[in-house]
């Protein structure tokens, strides 16, 4: 099994803490899907409750921890490394919005952008020399991606980070990724528990158990070709949600999923 | 416009200075606790000649600060290496700090009087020591709870752990380094101060020790006022080198 068809590919990846007395907690198990090359930039949303190990999932594709089993194969990058975007915003307030793009291009081994192209692309023209101490979510979200889009990496990987956002601010960084998902043809892989930014947002989402965590459904929600999922009063956008929640009810006895806006 | 507000505090340091000078100057007679502000100010040319004044200043204000700015500069410099709290030498330098959490540490400064009566250098290394181990301790403790979202970041960006440390968790635990060197710094006034006293060869404390032996009032009184506007001035520095070079607290 390989990955060339892929920009990823997880084959049964596992995780597992110990807990006292040597007791073995699986995190994490049987772990596969894959993400195909595409022309086009496609976002992926891993969705599930709190708890599954969705932030652990990203990580260790990220390179952040290792795994306990499995395989994963990252396309044609020698790149493992993987820009992920935390649950909090990562930023360094100790560098400007320019010096934290600067900082993400000096650790570029293929750049495709300058700063100034970054800086545009991520809606911070004019702020430049701000410093992300002290300023909103959004503003540090965009300096964190532009960072992460500096490696030039074949996907971003984004944790859960739109939930400390104003529903303002959120649906702006929503516009803005699945803009640069289509402009600039880039892949983004998103952790959430929200039912409704997932649909909005994404391409394919794949639902996640918890304890352990696995991936128990696929779903192609057809954004590119239904543009009114982006609003949530559809047709189209409501049937997807209940068949979603379907399964979701398979899955889990009780309702644990956000589906706040 | 905007008019900066002075802190009350300062007000009320100038009403102190003031009613000095106009209770001992004016009212009081010539007593031994209050001097007369005339007669300390007379006192700076002898403080001059036969205290040694320059040079003495001297020889504390270089041992306070560059100590604290040589300690600050290697615990950056080996803080890949001090972050890890298994090996040899962080071994060895926490055993250090655990007798000074029993010990006061002037008391490792007497011993280093006693075992060394003459060396000039002795009280430098007493200060470096000091601070390297004190701000070591806290880069320590600080590291171990530096924030999450930047160590994820930096490492997903290809960052290895010696980077990591270097330019990610040093520059985020800086500012409660800085804090704790406000401290550190008065610490080291009131240790290096006692040092110097008991050695008595050389510094602002052994001036003290030798007019507390003349029973010059004035002198100590001027020496007090000395010590006080430079410790002033180097916490007012430190603030400076806060603001600019910390500002992201």
């Amino acid at each position: 099994m390989n990955g060339n068809n892929s920009i990823l590919k997880l084959d049964s990846i596992g995780k597992y803490y110990l807990a006292e007395a040597g007791l073995k907690i699986n995190v994490l198990e049987d772990i596969s899907f894959e993400i195909p090359v595409s022309n086009e930039g496609t976002i992926t949303s891993i969705l599930a409750p709190f708890g599954s190990g969705k932030s652990t999932l990203l990580k260790i594709i990220s390179g952040v921890i290792e795994k306990d089993g499995g395989q994963i194969f990252y396309g044609d990058s020698q790149n493992k490394n993987v820009p992920l975007i935390p649950e909090k915003p990562s930023s360094f307030p100790w560098m400007s919005a320019k010096q934290n793009i600067e900082f993400g291009l000096s650790l570029s081994k293929k750049k495709k952008y300058s700063v100034d192209d970054l800086i545009s692309l991520t809606g911070l023209s004019g702020y430049s020399d701000h410093h992300p101490n002290n300023k909103s979510y959004g503003f540090r979200f965009r300096i964190s991606l532009a960072r992460a889009m500096a490696l030039n990496p074949s996907f971003i990987l984004i944790d859960d980070s739109f939930k400390q956002m104003n529903n303002e601010t959120k649906e702006e960084i929503h516009q803005l990724i699945s803009d640069l998902s289509f402009s600039e043809k880039i892949n983004f892989i998103i952790a959430t528990t929200n039912l409704v930014e997932a649909i909005q947002l994404s391409d394919v989402i794949f639902l996640m158990s918890a304890k352990p965590g696995k991936i128990v459904h696929r779903i192609e929600t057809g954004k590119k070709h239904s543009p009114e999922l982006k609003n949530i009063k559809s047709e189209k956008f409501a049937t997807l949600k209940s068949k979603i929640e379907e399964l979701f009810h398979s899955v889990y006895s009780i309702k644990t999923i956000n589906y706040s806006v | 416009m905007l008019i900066k507000k002075t802190k009350p505090v300062y007000y009320l340091v100038l009403t102190y200075f003031l009613l000095w000078i106009i209770f001992s100057e004016f009212i009081l007679p010539v007593n031994k606790i209050l001097p007369k502000p005339s007669i300390v100010l007379e006192s700076f040319p002898a403080l001059w000649n036969y205290y040694n004044l320059p040079s003495n200043f001297l020889a504390t204000i270089s041992t306070i600060y560059i100590s604290l700015f040589l300690s600050y500069l290697l615990v950056k410099v080996l803080s890949p290496h001090l972050k890890e709290k298994d090996n040899s030498i962080t071994v060895f330098i926490n055993s250090l700090e655990w007798f000074s959490q029993y010990l006061p540490g002037i008391i490792i400064g007497l011993l280093l009087i006693f075992w060394f009566p003459s060396s000039n250098y002795i009280e430098f290394v007493f200060a470096f020591a000091t601070a390297f181990i004190s701000i070591m301790i806290k880069f320590q403790n600080e590291s171990d709870s530096a924030d999450e979202e930047y160590i994820i970041s930096s490492k997903s960006l290809g960052l290895n752990e010696n980077e990591i440390t270097k330019k990610i968790i040093w520059k985020n635990v800086e500012p409660k380094l800085m804090e704790h060197i406000f401290n550190l710094h008065l610490y080291l006034w009131s240790l290096i101060l006692i040092f110097e006293f008991i050695k008595g060869s050389s510094g602002l404390g052994a001036i003290f020790r030798q007019a507390l032996e003349y029973q010059d009032l004035s002198a100590i009184f001027s020496v007090f006022l000395i010590t006080g506007i430079t410790v002033f001035l180097g916490t007012l520095l430190l603030k400076y080198f806060r603001k600019k070079f910390v500002f992201w607290r």
